[in-house]
């Protein structure tokens, strides 16, 4: 996982998350959700797990509870009509003025058949990369739910391998295991 | 506490109950302003007015969250791998998909 990469001149936190095993995080790459996320409100401090074999899926750690780990993914590549409407109000706490400058990021819920993972748009994860600092908001958009299936929605880069083209820096990612 | 007025105990917390009638309001704070705007049968019409630093959503969104990001964390997996090529197939293949609600 690239969280685990050289320590250098950064402070360096190890934690054992029961997923992934000892992993080394870096003090600069924790975000901090200051509200929480719904249900889960008392957790602050998260890291993002990336892995180029498991793209365009990203791994939300909790860093207080081992257990605790999130699928993630940027809603866009699967719904690009995707929009967020927030109130500026709603920013303040992750500092963030612009969301245009945010990472966007949507939780996945994988069921027992894992083909039918939904996509939470209702409640999208708003990252601002600079503070790392994150929020995870309520939508009013009634356009959204929270359980969209992704099945219908896969990029086509996804479905053809080889033609990725994603905002990834990965580029040698292979999709086989 | 007001204690003149009715309380009941909601999941832990004291909860406020007061009997309004159609176009009356109750004031929370100095400037959340609460009216029954229209009452058919079962149903309620509520009006908040609030400042702009308030968010006001159905409460019901909230859960709706809570309950799929706890949905979410369920997650047994620990690698995505065999998924992505699973969805992979899907696609290719072009097996019916469910229904995007």
């Amino acid at each position: 996982m690239d969280a685990a990469q050289s320590p250098q001149q950064t402070a360096v936190r190890q934690f054992t998350a029961s997923r992934f095993g000892a992993i080394e995080i870096k003090e600069t790459e924790i975000i901090k959700f200051p509200e929480g996320l719904l249900g889960f409100n008392h957790l602050h401090e998260y890291v993002l797990l990336k892995d180029p074999k498991q793209e365009p899926f990203l791994w939300l750690q909790s860093l207080e509870d081992p257990n605790l780990a999130f699928v993630v993914v940027s809603p866009f590549l699967f719904f690009p009509g995707y929009e967020i409407n927030v109130k500026a109000h709603e920013l303040t706490v992750i500092q963030l003025e612009d969301i245009t400058k945010a990472e966007i990021l949507t939780i996945i819920t994988i069921p027992s058949d894992p083909k039918n993972l939904t996509a939470n748009l209702r409640g999208p994860l708003v990252i601002n990369s600079e503070m790392k600092l994150a929020k995870q908001l309520v939508l009013i958009d009634e356009r959204y739910n929270t359980r969209h299936f992704l099945l219908k929605e896969i990029p086509p880069y996804l479905a053809a391998p080889g033609g990725r083209d994603v905002n990834k820096k990965n580029e040698t990612a292979d999709a086989d295991e | 506490m007001r204690r003149e007025c009715v309380g009941y105990k909601m999941g832990g917390a004291w909860m406020l109950v007061l009997s309004r009638k159609k176009d009356e309001s109750i004031i929370i704070g100095d400037d959340v302003v609460i009216t029954v705007v229209d009452i058919k049968g079962e149903q309620v019409k509520i009006g908040v007015t609030a400042p702009k630093s308030v968010s006001i959503h159905r409460k019901e969104v909230y859960e709706a969250i809570q309950k799929e990001n706890k949905a979410a964390a369920q997650a047994n997996l620990t690698n995505l791998t065999g998924l992505i090529k699973v969805l992979q197939t899907q696609q290719t293949t072009g097996e019916e998909s469910p229904a995007k609600k």
